[in-house]
């Protein structure tokens, strides 16, 4: 089953390679591009719904304090609360249940890809699903004096192999950070901090700590590893930062289409709730729960 | 229900689960370096099974499966210094961490008989034949790992003649290239260099070294010197040594296809299978016969390579050569299955599945028959990578598993 997902990528990674010159780095990257690039729809949905999610919470928030004693009617006004603005509370999952499969195959189509050793070129001799592409085996693997098959560790690379690693490090920090900036989930709002159980600053927390824990999970997770899945964990960052960058974002919701409508129907929304917010803050929550 | 709490909690559970997969994802890929290599080895007149892998060498008594007790040549059981009997097995986290992944060499020691051990990190080790102890725990330092066996630079004299005296041994690197080393210097005699490494035994034949490169080459070398004397592309990685039958050479590479080679280096003629070809052909009464690593079995006419019969035992990769007797052809494949094929017609006639379902890949050993070292019947020996399942015996002629030994 796994297969489906993952042969076709080593497959395409070796087509890419052949394409360019028999250059596995030039195929790395391009090959993370575009499947990054395939899967920027889903993660733009997925971050329209975690938006379109914490845009509501000060509503929730009022609904949570009015309804406290009755929690059967506080699921009915907030399903209604959703359906009214078109959300479903789950959408947000799937997209990420969708991507996170694909990026584990990229990253795995690269570890095959690369074989070094007999154990691994007999796990890639079931993979490639064009013929002719066996004549490329085994890939050439060496990129800038880097044996991308080893880790970056000395004495199996030079020691400026371990600015990768680095690399992995900064990047990955620098995506979290844009990334959580794109949700508007970086700096805390007393609006959105807590459902009156805590758990949404538990979640705040979580995430500030994600922030910290990534980073250096990968830059270890990429010095036990080989150096060429370093280049795809960077490449994979440095995509992911234009992605969640306004300027990256901007353009690529350009290109994919139905993001800036549905942006241009989130700010009269944002404006409705901002305003109502407001309202609520002046004139009480109990009035502004009833409007 | 509070379904904002449930979506929360959801996404909470959502992170965990993905950090899991990608642990899993990760760990799905296989960081190990090769199969068991196995060989057979007399000492003192009795015969042994030799398992080399990862960290660990052991003797395997062939009647029963078991780490051998080693007898002298009177028949009795060598006694160590702690005055236990000694049971042959070597720990490479005593060496480094050396980890072997190829069959021994035969040598001497100061008129001992020793077996050199080439490791994965850069070394050879040299032990005892009897004793199985160290003769330098440091080993002997070599440019490369090595995951093929060593060889001599001479051939088996025929029976009946003195056996000349080798000079140089013969390495092959993982990386690159080939070896020879000074017998009794240890000093570098000569290195031919290959594009990529050289995972399989050279073939030595009247004194023309036929060297398997990864890099999609053969290579003919004159094994007195190091001189190459003709390269011959493959069209894919060529991970197997070639046969020699009736002045030709027989190879198969990753193009799918195995090839008849001229002693000059010329391709004579060629045959495309379904899938890469990963062991030494085998010949048996002017047939050729080989496996691939989608599970299909040839049989090939030597001369013409017009295909005798072809069959598809196995659903996944066959990547051992086949043993071949009289009547049948023994494979074994991913699957942890071995098959007894009827040799004249590849019609599936036993099959066996090793316990456990490991995945075998080893190179499989015909350990004959014989009444003197208690072996009752003739066996087939598979090994696989599952440490509990290392290597099975098998009664050849009715499939019926004998003894499995793990660690």
């Amino acid at each position: 089953m796994w297969d489906i997902i993952l042969n076709p990528m080593v497959t395409l990674l070796a087509l890419l390679y052949s394409v360019f010159g028999n250059n596995v780095i030039i195929a790395i990257v391009i090959l993370t591009v575009i499947i990054r690039m395939a899967m920027y729809p889903l993660l733009a949905k997925q971050q329209e719904s975690s938006k379109a999610m914490q845009e509501l919470q000060p509503r929730l928030k009022k609904m949570q304090e009015k309804y406290k004693d009755d929690r059967e009617k506080l699921a009915q006004e907030q399903m209604k609360l959703y359906q009214e603005h078109g959300i479903n509370p789950f959408a947000g999952c799937l997209p990420l249940f969708i991507q996170f499969p694909i990026f584990i195959a990229l990253y795995q189509a690269i570890f095959f890809a690369l074989a070094s050793t007999p154990f691994q070129l007999v796990d890639l001799s079931e993979r490639l699903l064009i013929p002719g592409l066996d004549g490329l085996i085994p890939l050439q693997n060496v990129w800038l004096g880097m044996r991308l098959t080893e880790a970056p560790t000395p004495p199996s690379n030079p020691i400026y192999a371990l600015a990768l690693p680095l690399l992995v490090m900064v990047t990955t920090y620098i995506q979290f950070k844009f990334s959580q900036a794109q949700m508007g989930t970086n700096k805390p709002d007393n609006n959105t901090q807590d459902d009156g159980g805590g758990m949404a600053s538990q979640m705040q927390n979580m995430t500030q700590s994600m922030g910290t824990i990534m980073p250096i999970m990968f830059g270890f997770i990429s010095l036990s590893l080989s150096v060429g899945l370093s280049v795809y964990f960077i490449t994979s960052n440095l995509v992911g930062i234009a992605q969640y960058s306004p300027a990256g974002k901007r353009v690529l919701d350009g290109i994919f289409g139905g993001g800036r409508k549905k942006k241009d129907d989130e700010n009269v929304e944002d404006a409705k709730i901002v305003t109502a917010s407001k309202s609520n803050k002046k004139s009480g929550g109990k009035k502004a729960a009833k409007s | 229900m509070n379904k904002f709490r449930t979506f929360t909690r959801l996404r909470l559970a959502i992170l965990v689960a993905l950090l899991a997969a990608f642990i899993a994802g990760c760990a799905n890929t296989r960081q190990g370096v090769e199969w068991p290599a196995l060989d057979t080895i007399t000492i003192n007149g009795s015969s042994y099974i030799v398992l080399a892998y990862e960290q660990g060498i052991e003797l395997l008594d062939p009647t029963t499966g078991n780490i051998a007790v080693v007898r002298d040549a009177d028949g009795d059981v060598i006694l160590g210094d702690n005055g236990e009997a000694v049971r042959w097995q070597v720990d490479g986290g005593e060496f480094d961490n050396a980890q072997f992944f190829a069959e021994p060499l035969p040598a001497t020691d100061d008129g001992q008989a020793t077996l050199l051990f080439p490791t994965y990190n850069n070394k050879i080790l040299e032990f005892y034949t009897e004793t199985a102890q160290p003769v330098s725990p440091t080993g002997i330092a070599i440019g490369d790992g090595v995951l093929g066996a060593m060889i001599d630079d001479v051939e088996p004299a025929p029976e009946g003649e003195e056996q000349p005296e080798s000079q140089n041994i013969i390495i092959p690197y993982r990386s690159q290239g080939v070896v020879a080393l000074d017998r009794a210097s240890l000093e570098f005699a000569w290195r031919v260099d290959t594009g990529e490494g050289v995972w399989a035994s050279p073939l030595l034949q009247d004194g023309v070294l036929y060297v398997p490169s990864i890099d999609h080459f053969l290579y003919a070398v004159d094994v007195a010197n190091g001189e190459v004397l003709w390269t011959v592309d493959l069209e894919g990685a060529v991970a197997s040594a070639p046969l020699y039958y009736n002045d030709a050479l027989y190879v198969g590479s990753f193009s799918h296809k195995l090839y008849k080679i001229s002693l000059g280096g010329e391709i004579l003629d060629s045959f495309e299978g379904q899938n890469w070809i990963w062991s030494t052909p085998v010949e048996y009464d002017g047939d050729i016969y080989y496996t691939d690593l989608s599970g299909n079995v040839y049989a090939l006419d030597a001369d013409t390579l017009q295909v005798v019969w072809e069959g598809k035992p196995a659903n996944r990769g066959i990547r051992p050569a086949p043993i071949v007797t009289e009547d049948y052809v023994v494979v074994a494949s991913r699957s942890g299955t071995v098959y007894w094929l009827d040799r004249s017609s590849g019609t599936i006639i036993h099959e066996r599945e090793m316990e456990g379902t490991p995945e075998i890949l080893s190179n499989m050993l015909l350990v004959e028959a014989n009444e003197e070292l208690g072996i009752n019947e003739t066996m087939i020996v598979v090994g696989a990578t599952n440490n509990r399942n290392m290597v099975a015996a098998f009664a050849l002629d009715n499939s019926i598993p004998i003894w499995v030994y793990g660690r």
